[in-house]
């Protein structure tokens, strides 16, 4: 790999301009009259196979309807165990007859400041595997301001606005519930940040289920431009009514538990969870896994349904192997979106037969339930642990798998080594993301 | 370690009560008797929008779509990645689900949460440009300005390809109004790219540095209602630039202890 970069970069660096090929590029098109047209710029998006420094992922650790913390993760993983559960989710009337992927409750403990689900979720992964403790450590070794928070989540706190909702009064928000960090995206951030002192930039990436995904790829730019030193990098949704109404109104909930790949399939459940990654440079973690890549990419299809070719998550996937200078076949496990939808599966199904075929590949999905905006780390989080344990996890639920990924479709857990990992996540809005990762011995 | 980040402003787009793009702007910022339109904007065409998705699509997406297309213009849209950052999202919408989950959650529209997605204008817009680039959006609060630029000016410099940058949001409903309050729709576009040396128009140099930000206001005092009514009119001093104002340095908050310092100017 170091050989394909270190051409593909010579490539990249012309006549001894000091240019990239990109910045070249414009300058010729800027002198001829054509920097505007459609080809420069499709060219440019195709040659621009530069491939960027992977990141380390120096800390890592989550919560999920399997427990909290890796051991947790690791055993259930290795025993191919469900954690949903029938639903007991029911802040307002009779449940919803479906599965859920909840946390135990009696793991939760209040959160100070602002105490909603999603803060409790936020601070039951920070108390895992000493997670809080190499933070602080990150904190003082590069300093506050030198640490950066990106969080991907759907749903941030709205599960206590629909407490709110519940009991307004003439209109008016209860007081007590009368915090802004309740009703918009970035409150969870705000939290965060006064939580653990990050004192850095902080984002929120909002693209539905491809956001905790997509704030791996936003936290490895701001280490790669020197805007931080240390990237805490955070996924996490709560249980609430919008989700597991709305997407009962889409007709998207199956009544059982789901069963992603299945021919039987008949929709998703919904899960929470919260996932942690610290990001560093490699000099300062050469021991830790590896981001390699983030390709990211939009269907421009359908807002609520995927293309049915999975063009756009074919194209995420090409910009992530482009990002790495890596051939599809250099991984060897691929943690799949794998939802349980009908249209999700049938078209992931057919990309992964297409372009990534006989690599071993399982979704995660029927063990944790679907966690929306934290799926794309917790799933990132889960396949660094197949990594590091070298297990390849199951495909929870699946019974009789889609003929067109069968062959490839893990269903029982396979204990074997593992060098380098995909994971893929997709959302509304045409949303994709594919993350490569690998151990660093084979980074 | 204090990287600088450039790029060159090469189309811009603007749709804010009464004033449909930045040319409508212009003239009003040239007409000094002209009062300030507050509340709504009546109806942002977003003519690049499939009918179909049009009609479904709520007024949130409209607004964003209108000025994403202005700033955009004759290009083809179709490599050009985008950042899309709105502090509170579709505010009617939220407050419309939640009423309706508090009094019947079984009738929550599937389309309205379709459109709960806070991606939803950048969906469409993937859609409406035919573009399978990267987007992303952001929600930053209300000084979300500082940590999308930095987003975007980081997209320009590691693809070398100009970048979309579009902040919208639009006025409260409901209880909403008690904790994120937004008196007016405004929404801005920036269409980002690469600096060639010698070309004229707007740039913008950014660094991150230490420290707490200043209040930066628009020159023109007619618009403080706008810039502190609407988080994305916190664009207001950079569409003033494009429109010829003077150059000027500003200051942004990306975390509590950081800023962006933009140096932003109009070569001639």
């Amino acid at each position: 790999m170091a050989t394909s970069v270190r051409r593909s970069r010579a490539r990249w660096t012309l006549r001894g301009t000091g240019w990239t090929g990109a910045e070249q590029c414009i300058h010729d098109r800027q002198q001829d009259g054509s920097f505007q047209g459609s080809l420069y710029f499709r060219a440019l998006a195709d040659d621009l196979a530069v491939p960027s420094t992977p990141v380390a992922i120096a800390a890592y650790t989550a919560v999920s309807a399997l427990g909290a913390g890796r051991a947790a993760h690791v055993a259930a993983l290795r025993a191919g165990r469900s954690g949903l559960r029938r639903n007991d989710y029911a802040p307002n009337g009779p449940p919803l007859p479906c599965w859920i992927g909840r946390v135990d409750d009696r793991s939760l403990r209040p959160a100070p400041g602002l105490d909603t689900r999603l803060h409790r979720l936020l601070i039951l992964a920070l108390a895992q595997d000493g997670f809080s403790a190499l933070l602080t450590r990150a904190l003082s070794d590069c300093g506050a301001t030198r640490v950066a928070l990106v969080l991907g989540t759907s749903t941030a706190n709205i599960e206590t606005s629909e407490q709110a909702y519940r009991r307004l009064d003439h209109g008016h928000l209860p007081r007590d519930l009368a915090d802004a960090r309740v009703y918009h995206l970035h409150g969870p951030a705000e939290w965060l940040c006064a939580h653990t002192g990050i004192a850095g930039p902080a984002f929120t990436v909002s693209t539905a289920c491809s956001a905790s995904a997509k704030a791996f790829g936003l936290g490895a730019r701001l280490l790669h431009a020197g805007i931080a030193d240390a990237v805490l990098v955070a996924g996490a949704d709560s249980l609430c009514s919008s989700t597991l109404y709305g997407f009962n109104a889409l007709q998207l909930v199956d009544a059982a538990p789901c069963r992603p790949f299945d021919v039987q399939r008949a929709g998703l459940s919904i899960g929470e969870g919260a996932a942690l990654a610290l990001l560093r440079r490699i000099a300062d973690a050469p021991a830790a896994p590896r981001l390699l890549a983030c390709g990211e990419s939009s269907d421009a299809h359908h807002l609520s349904a995927p293309h049915p070719e999975g063009l756009g998550a074919t194209r995420a996937l090409q910009a992530a192997l482009r990002e790495c200078a890596l051939p599809a076949h250099a991984f060897d496990y691929i943690n799949l979106h794998g939802t349980a939808s009908r249209q999700n599966d049938a078209a992931e199904a057919a990309l992964v037969a297409q372009a990534l075929p006989g690599i071993s590949a399982s979704s995660t999905k029927g063990a944790t339930g679907h966690t929306l905006g934290a799926a794309g780390a917790l799933e990132a989080v889960l396949t660094l642990l197949a990594l590091h344990e070298g297990v390849a996890p199951a495909t929870v639920g699946c019974a009789s798998p889609e003929p067109a990924i069968a062959a490839q479709l893990l269903r029982t857990p396979q204990p074997r080594a593992l060098r380098r990992a995909l994971s893929f996540s997709f959302g509304f809005g045409g949303s994709n993301a594919c993350l490569a990762l690998a151990r660093a011995d084979a980074a | 370690m204090s990287t600088t980040l450039h790029a060159a402003i090469i189309g811009w787009g603007l749709c804010a009560p009464g004033l449909d793009d930045a040319a409508a702007f212009a003239d009003w910022l040239r007409d000094p008797a002209r009062a300030l339109p507050l509340g709504r904007h009546a109806n942002a065409a977003a003519a690049r929008m499939a009918p179909s998705e049009r009609r479904r699509a709520p007024h949130a997406v409209h607004l964003a779509l209108e000025t994403a297309a202005q700033a955009v213009g004759a290009r083809d849209a179709a490599s050009i990645g985008a950042v899309f950052c709105s502090a509170f999202g579709d505010l009617p919408n939220t407050d419309a689900i939640l009423g309706t989950l508090a009094q019947a959650p079984e009738q929550v529209s599937p389309t309205r949460f379709a459109h709960s997605v806070h991606n939803a204008a950048a969906g469409h817009w993937s859609m409406a440009a035919a573009s399978h680039a990267a987007m992303s959006a952001l929600a930053c609060g209300r000084e979300g300005i500082g940590p999308a630029l930095l987003a975007a000016l980081l997209e320009v410099q590691a693809s070398a390809a100009p970048q979309l940058l579009v902040l919208s949001d639009v006025a409260d409903a409901g209880a909403l109004a008690d904790v994120v309050p937004c008196s007016v729709d405004f929404a801005a576009a920036l269409l980002l790219a690469p600096v060639v040396d010698g070309q004229p128009g707007p740039r913008l140099q950014a660094q991150v540095e230490d420290g707490q930000a200043s209040a930066d206001a628009p020159r023109d005092a007619r618009l403080q209602p706008w810039y502190t009514g609407n988080p994305a009119a916190r664009a207001l001093p950079l569409l003033e630039i494009c429109l010829g104002a003077a150059a000027r340095r500003f200051t942004w908050p990306l975390g509590s202890g950081t800023l962006l310092t933009l140096h932003c100017e109009y070569r001639p």
